[in-house]
């Protein structure tokens, strides 16, 4: 499959979109409005005038100061537009309905919407949301797009591990088997394959069908230890510690019966509908020497993996990244409490450990006064919605990221929230039902989070040509590239 | 024998509560229950037939002035659906005119009394429906 | 081995529809009457399971629906559409807000820890207590495994004042009596409510769910009746300050008593503990400007217990604009009186703008030893702090006419939800006793210290 952005439009009749295009019974099916309008909203299905493609309409105001606007042009009056009241039930404080509907619009078409939507911050009041570049009036060189280097270098030990580069600076956060649908693993991880970087197989077990996908993937040891064997182990490059997940730090997985089907209970070696709540912590370790042990007993069964070290951010966050390098890790990848799950308590997501923001800080400044930050990979997670939340991340002291949810929502998450109970997700995303797994197609699933990437690597090369570098490995730790609403 | 009326008002458009109502309409002089939409194109035909089946003398829906709807058509759509009901309670031979729609900006409390002192008049007027179709 | 302490949770389902957040509005004039209808196909059967309420004269899809929007998006006409509902967001006020009430009544009604997917909905911090996170455990400290009941988390506190010392005479018998307490199996007991105390019902649902749970309840002169005896065990006497009667009936049997400081508190305290000097006696102390000194003074002198009370919104009292949030106030006298050395000694009660599950760890970890609920309790009841009691009007959820059973039950529900949660974060937090998590602000981390540490370093002055 060539690597390419194609078109792929919604599996649902209608997308979602800012305005609403509403026609009349006084319209004579001229066609006018076609021809007025630039961004195909309006067109002829027949006879009679097709049901208008309102997300592609980007307002009143727009098409009115370029004289496009259908409204006027209809000889019938029979056109309106207005704002679309839906988008008021949709969306939070951090996944606004703006970022939603310009995800979604990125998973189409690999580009940047043409509709007014905020696609760079959300709405939390915070971290992120607060923070903005700082450009410089002119950068000092002005660089040709195609020259900039986005990739970066996953193992900085200089040890005999595998020396792996991947092309975007992101990877994808592990779901487990169990918690998404069959289809939903497979499209992220072609479409991290395609992109030359790695999925996670999550901690349920290690399935078949992304055998075809052991080069580009990570496999998770986690503390229910499900699904860990010595030949899942040899099977990759990279082998995963998951000790804490952002959401729920302090918790384990959380799999709730009726999630456990036939299969999910064979891989995990479980029984059917009895939910799975993976114990807290590992009960093999309560210290950095017993740390030590789990990395040496990775080693030993492939020498050559990677070993990331997946952490939550408690106060001594440093600390454990510290512990962790020490104890042989190349990745250490801090997860923050804002991130996704497929299930966790309300009161774990909200109150326990800090957002990823002032993590991230916290240890590469550490690392750097160590003398150990060139030797470590720092990867962040735990709430990176958009290119600019990467960006900025980077910018904070991370070398790259791990996106979730961002990717589920190129698949048409709506981020009900409704991912763990009965039959799990009604749009096909986080479920095992046979039945609802079949509303995602690999090709279609695959292509949505390859344009997602393409958009986001689009806007990354952007800002790294308007701050003048070469490359994204430049932007690491480059606070004063920054500026903080709430700070002079 | 006191008329029975059953309001529906979207949420958008009122604040009205049992005892705004009271002091337009005291307690002995008619029987008025409220109950709020989140917008009246949430009423449904049937809900307004088995309102009035359940001894209602008259229902009215209190929705937002047109073009005022945050739903866009939700109370032209509450409309159409009045006349429909009205239609079928006519057919069965219960009265006509049970079931009406005001449409009244939000926060305009003379404009509410004014439809309700005329919904309470015309609910005298028509009686309830069970000596209507006797 | 004593029986490990239990809430047993029993679903119980609301007598009035909810509020819900969203309405679904369907356009059925348009309809084609497809075969294979969106509604039919909904997940979550929200069309199949609409029942019409002949109370409320509304059906049940709006509280139901899950938002996942697919109806919306298949139907071939998009006759079905969506909106946020203005009722929902009119609910409550600045503190309590919807989703506080939302979150209240799914923990009364199921008794369960809310669980979702997806990661976290909300504003990145806030006031109040959304300006603070609590910490957790990870390799180099072990958690605690409690909600699924792997290891014993202990929730219980001791209510009274505590020996700082032993003092033996020469044939080794103690010279004084221990101070009496009060033992609580979770650091949680009933305050007065501060509105919508309508009736015997509401008060008999409290009383029963305090018993249940094995906790404590305030109860007044005013809401005070025969009906209460069965439960005096249960019961903490709240005496006026005008009108102080030692001699009350509301005494009878009870464990512990309480009253509003004035100038002879201290007399007062005396001529309760002559009646009975097993009687643990509390100080109700309003936070203000005195409430350090004054709490000092009591500490020093001997209390047993002082109650810290905030507004209900948690607000100090104090004029101006800028009253202190109950967690700032409580951490300052606090402090004080762990620098004057008395903290130990004496059992601090905290309330006003405790309104979910995770205010009780902070609260403890801001200094509290237990913490007295209000308005959260009232939600448990349906509740839309709407306020139309305090104007009087009518209650539009009729709690003049709470059955107490079924009230009982609801607050019993929310107690089991709260107290499961405050493991899990103890949890998180590697810590098996409650008793050691007062005050440990170390296991705690403070929004301005995060910012000023991490943004602070960065970029310098704050606007």
């Amino acid at each position: 499959m060539k690597a390419e952005i194609r078109k792929t439009a919604s599996r649902f009749r209608h997308t979602i979109g800012k305005y609403r295009v509403q026609r009349g019974k006084q319209c004579k099916s001229c066609s006018g409005c076609v021809v007025a309008c630039p961004h195909g909203v309006h067109f002829k299905a027949g006879t009679r005038m097709g049901t208008p493609k309102d997300y592609l309409c980007v307002g009143p105001d727009a098409c009115k100061s370029q004289d496009c606007f259908c409204v006027e042009k209809c000889p019938n009056q029979a056109l309106n537009v207005v704002i679309n009241p839906q988008i008021k039930a949709l969306g939070d404080f951090r996944w606004t309905a703006d970022l939603l509907m310009s995800t979604w619009y990125q998973a189409e078409t690999g580009e940047l919407p043409t509709v007014d939507l905020e696609y760079r911050t959300g709405n939390s009041g915070g971290g992120f949301d607060k923070l903005r570049f700082r450009f410089p009036e002119k950068p000092l060189q002005a660089i040709p797009a195609d020259e900039i280097d986005t990739s970066i270098e996953l193992n900085k030990r200089g040890d005999n591990s595998h020396r792996i580069t991947i092309a975007i600076p992101l990877y994808q956060g592990g779901m487990s088997f169990g918690s998404v649908s069959d289809s939903t693993m497979v499209s992220r991880a072609r479409a991290a394959m395609l992109w030359d970087t790695f999925g996670c197989t999550g901690e349920g077990g290690y399935p078949e069908f992304l055998y075809p996908f052991d080069q580009q993937m990570i496999t998770q040891v986690a503390t229910g230890l499900f699904g860990v064997k010595e030949e899942t182990i040899q099977r990759v490059r990279i082998v995963e510690f998951k000790y804490a997940q952002g959401a729920k730090p302090g918790l384990g997985g959380h799999l709730l019966g009726d999630k456990v089907t036939e299969r999910v209970a064979k891989m995990r070696e479980a029984v059917q509908g009895s939910a799975l709540f993976s114990p807290f912590p590992f009960h093999s370790v309560y210290s950095v020497e017993d740390h030590k042990k789990h990395v040496d007993w990775i080693k030993a069964m492939n020498p050559k993996a990677l070993v990331s070290v997946k952490v939550s951010t408690p106060a001594d966050v440093d600390m454990v990244a510290i512990g962790s390098y020490y104890a042989g890790a190349h990745i250490v990848h801090l997860d923050g409490s804002y991130g996704g799950t497929g299930a966790a308590p309300d009161i774990a997501k909200k109150n326990i450990a800090m957002p990823i923001e002032y993590a991230i800080p916290k240890v590469h400044r550490f690392l750097v006064e160590e003398g150990v930050r060139d030797k470590v990979t720092l990867i962040a997670s735990g709430g990176i919605r958009t290119a600019h939340d990467v960006l900025k991340a980077i910018a904070l002291g991370a070398d790259g990221v791990v996106e979730g949810t961002a990717g589920m929502v190129a698949l048409e998450c709506t981020r009900c929230s409704s991912c763990e109970s009965g039959r799990g997700c009604p749009r096909g995303i986080a479920t095992t039902d046979p039945e609802l797994a079949e509303l995602i197609t690999v090709d279609w699933g695959a292509q949505r989070v390859y344009n997602l990437y393409a958009s986001w690597r689009k806007q990354i090369v952007g800002v790294l040509q308007q701050l003048g570098m070469r490359s994204i490995r430049e932007l690491v730790g480059r606070t004063d590239c920054l500026r903080h609403l709430d700070y002079n | 024998m006191k008329p029975q009326i059953v309001i529906y008002c979207c949420a958008n458009s009122s604040t009205i509560s049992e005892e705004d109502v009271e002091k337009i309409i005291p307690e002995d002089q008619a029987e008025i229950r409220i109950s709020r939409l989140p917008c009246t194109g949430r009423t449904d035909v049937l809900y307004l037939l088995r309102a009035i089946e359940t001894g209602a003398t008259l229902a009215m829906i209190v929705g937002c002035l047109k073009g005022q709807c945050q739903f866009l058509e939700g109370n032209l759509r509450a409309g159409m659906r009045v006349r429909y009901a009205n239609r079928l309670l006519a057919e069965a031979g219960l009265g006509e005119d049970r079931i009406r729609m005001v449409h009244i900006a939000a926060g305009d409390e003379i404009s509410f009394a004014a439809a309700l002192r005329d919904a309470v008049a015309r609910a005298r007027e028509i009686g309830p429906w069970m000596t209507a179709a006797a | 081995m004593p029986k490990k302490y239990h809430i047993k949770p029993t679903p119980a389902a609301p007598h009035f529809i909810p509020v819900g957040r969203s309405g679904i509005i369907d356009f059925e004039e348009d309809c084609l009457k497809c075969t294979t209808c969106v509604k039919k196909r909904c997940l979550y059967d929200v069309y199949k399971n609409r029942a019409y309420d002949a109370q409320t004269l509304v059906d049940s899809i709006d509280h139901q629906c899950k938002n996942c929007f697919s109806c919306i998006q298949n139907c071939p006409r998009g006759v079905l559409s969506k909106t946020i509902n203005p009722e929902f967001l009119r609910m409550g006020d600045a503190y309590w807000k919807p989703d506080i009430i939302h979150n209240t009544w799914f923990q009364a009604e199921t008794g369960k820890i809310p669980v979702s997917g997806a990661g976290y909905r909300g504003p990145f911090s806030g006031p109040g207590f959304d300006a603070m996170w609590t910490d957790m455990s990870e390799i180099v400290r072990p958690t605690r495994d409690g909600i699924h009941g792997r290891e014993y988390i202990s929730t219980a506190i001791d209510v009274g004042r505590k020996q700082h010392h032993l003092e033996f005479d020469d044939s080794g018998r103690l010279l004084r009596e221990m101070f009496p307490l009060v033992e609580v199996p979770l650091p949680v007991i009933f305050n007065t409510l501060p509105f919508g105390n309508l009736g015997e019902g509401i008060i008999l649902s409290l009383a029963g769910a305090a018993r249940q749970i094995g906790s404590l309840m305030y109860v007044t002169p005013e809401t005070y009746g025969t009906f209460l005896k069965p439960f005096k065990a249960q019961l903490i006497p709240l005496l006026p300050a005008e009108g102080f009667n030692p001699d009350s009936e509301i005494l009878d049997g009870v464990k512990m008593v309480e009253l509003f400081y004035t100038s002879d508190v201290w007399q007062r305290i005396q001529q309760l503990k002559d009646r009975d000097p097993q009687r643990v006696v509390s100080v109700r102390l309003p936070m203000n400007s005195e409430a350090k000194t004054i709490a000092a003074d009591l500490a020093r002198a001997g209390a047993e217990v002082i109650h810290l009370f905030a507004d209900y919104q948690g607000n100090e009292f104090v004029e101006g604009d800028d009253p202190r949030f109950v967690k700032e106030a409580l951490r300052d006298i606090h402090t004080h009186l762990v620098n004057e050395s008395t903290r130990d000694q004496v059992t601090l009660i905290v309330s006003g703008g405790i309104a979910l599950a995770e205010h009780l760890p902070k609260a403890i970890i801001c200094g509290a030893d237990c913490a007295a609920i209000d308005l959260p309790l009232l939600i448990a009841l349906e509740c839309r702090v709407c306020k139309r009691c305090v104007a009087g009007k009518s209650c539009p959820v009729k709690l003049q006419n709470l059955d107490s059973e079924y009230g009982s039950q609801r607050v019993v529900n929310l107690m089991c939800s709260w107290w499961s949660q405050l493991i899990e974060l103890m949890g998180a937090m590697g810590i098996r006793d409650v008793r050691r998590v007062r005050g440990e602000v170390g296991r705690a981390m403070f929004f301005e210290d995060l910012e000023r540490d991490t943004f602070g370093a960065i970029f310098g002055g704050q606007k």
